[in-house]
């Protein structure tokens, strides 16, 4: 798994790429982390390029989600461009109802 | 195709990649759609993370035998491993309903395995270890290859 931070004017975009397990989700874990604690918690996750996850992986997502929300001003974890097959493991998930999912990322770091 | 390849692992979370590219290979030569050789996957690598993380909890040298069985019906999954007893079958089934306050994160996993496999099932054989096996149906009209 990589990932790439970029520091934008509403939010924080957070660039994940390749495979995200139970190897390697505390390294997911580690950079939503950092964002929240530099203060940021509104942050767009951009899975476009990213190739399997596992419930690991879900996990930490449900966990940040909580964390942003969680704020006295209100964050939120947006999901931007997610694969088919990463979509289909969050709707058997139930996670569906719990998080915004935009088609473009463009249109999430627009509408955060 | 009708086929058997059986390879052992170290019991490692790093093993996990190549787990998933034995799997892959062999679902993929086994002639499974998309959906399903990822299916096998994701119910790969979380029946072995759970091995490695409860049936060997705090033993360090375990393995993972992986056997990967294709015939013209179904391709079949059986890990084995050494470890302590961990039937993940009796795991029950995390709420997906509640509100984000509520949810919890853990569960998942089983829960996967279960929906993603026609066929889940445990044994535990004394002195020798536990054998965890999955199913995929490679019927076209199999309801859950279908979805």
């Amino acid at each position: 798994m990589e990932y790439i931070v970029e520091k934008l004017k509403h939010c924080d975009l957070l660039s994940i790429s390749g495979r995200i397990d139970s190897q390697s989700a505390p390294e997911l874990s580690e950079a939503l982390d950092k964002i929240m604690e530099s203060g940021q918690h509104k942050i767009v996750l951009d899975m476009s390029e990213i190739e399997f996850i596992s419930s690991a992986g879900l996990r930490i997502l449900i966990n940040a989600q909580k964390k942003c929300k969680q704020q006295l001003v209100a964050g939120e974890l947006v999901l931007a461009a997610v694969p088919e097959r990463v979509h289909e493991a969050l709707d058997m998930a139930g996670f569906l109802p719990l998080f915004t999912i935009e088609d473009e990322l463009t249109h999430a770091v627009g509408n955060i | 195709m009708s086929f058997k390849k059986v390879v052992v692992f170290p019991a490692k979370l790093e093993n996990l990649a190549a787990i998933d590219a034995l799997i892959k290979s062999t679902a993929e030569l086994a002639g499974l759609d998309a959906r399903s050789i990822y299916a096998i996957r994701v119910a790969t690598e979380e029946a072995c993370s759970n091995i490695i993380r409860h049936a060997y909890q705090g033993i360090e040298d375990g393995t993972i035998e992986c056997g990967c069985y294709s015939n013209m019906d179904s391709f079949t999954l059986v890990f084995r491993d050494s470890g302590h007893v961990f039937d993940l079958t009796g795991v029950p089934s995390p709420d997906l309903d509640s509100c984000l306050e509520d949810r919890k994160a853990g569960g998942l996993g089983v829960y996967f395995i279960k929906q993603l496999m026609d066929e889940v099932s445990f044994e535990h054989i004394p002195g020798t270890g536990n054998v965890l096996t999955l199913v995929k149906y490679l019927t076209p009209d199999s309801e859950k290859s279908s979805t």
